[in-house]
């Protein structure tokens, strides 16, 4: 499956742009996202250090399987509001 | 008790908007903490700041926060966190908590500030005089029990 994951803070300056399409396998998890993700970051992989994968609704442990693909996606790296 | 006030938000804060909202004869405090970006970091001069974050996430995780406030201190909150370039001086965050005594209203104002910055979606990207620019480190973020 073709998964659309959008990207935020320092992940918006490793070069893919707002939005990354990755190739997946069904039922794949947030880890295995998250890999795929790593190896499209190639060498700037480091920006996805303590990054979590994250529905509209909440953020996805590792195991957790991906929701229906029109559900939207975003990696977050750490985070510092305020 | 009624839902809190959340926003996330392009425009410029209103902090009386949100101590006007919280107008109640039962409280005999109001409390408000502005967060405001700072000409300076770490040793380098601070032109602007630029806040990212995750909208829908973002919206959903203010209100819990504040909802959780309520609950532990029994304040009524109302904030909002502006997203885009802000430049010095500027407040990017809002908090306001009303309670019968002022003891709750510092406590939930300082609970939702600390949360804020532990578990909301959203990233400070710094603009320096000299041109430079730099996203700034922060919490991972875990998944929230269900």
């Amino acid at each position: 499956m073709t998964v659309q994951v959008e990207l935020y803070g320092r992940l918006r300056d490793a070069g893919l742009g707002a939005a990354v399409s990755l190739e997946l396998p069904e039922g794949a998890t947030a880890f295995q996202a998250l890999e795929a993700l790593r190896a499209a970051l190639g060498p700037r992989a480091a920006l996805l250090e303590g990054a979590a994968l994250a529905t509209a609704d909440a953020v996805l442990s590792g195991a957790e399987r991906l929701p229906a693909a029109q559900a939207r996606l975003a990696a977050l790296p750490p985070v510092c509001g305020g | 008790m009624k839902d809190p006030a959340c926003a996330v938000t392009e425009h410029p804060l209103r902090a009386e908007e949100l101590l006007d909202w919280l107008a109640d004869p039962a409280h005999g405090a109001r409390d408000l903490f502005l967060g405001v970006v700072r000409a300076e970091h770490e040793g380098r001069k601070v032109r602007a700041v630029s806040y990212d974050c995750f909208k829908p996430l973002a919206e959903k995780t203010l209100r819990e926060i504040a909802r959780e406030a309520q609950e532990r201190f029994g304040s009524r909150l109302a904030c909002a966190h502006r997203v885009g370039r802000l430049e010095v001086g500027e407040a990017s965050v809002a908090i306001a908590a009303g309670s019968p005594h002022r003891a709750e209203a510092f406590e939930a104002c300082r609970y939702v500030i600390e949360e804020i910055k532990r578990r909301l979606p959203v990233w400070k990207k710094e603009h320096y005089e000299d041109g430079d620019s730099a996203w700034l480190p922060g919490c991972a973020l875990e998944r929230a029990p269900r």
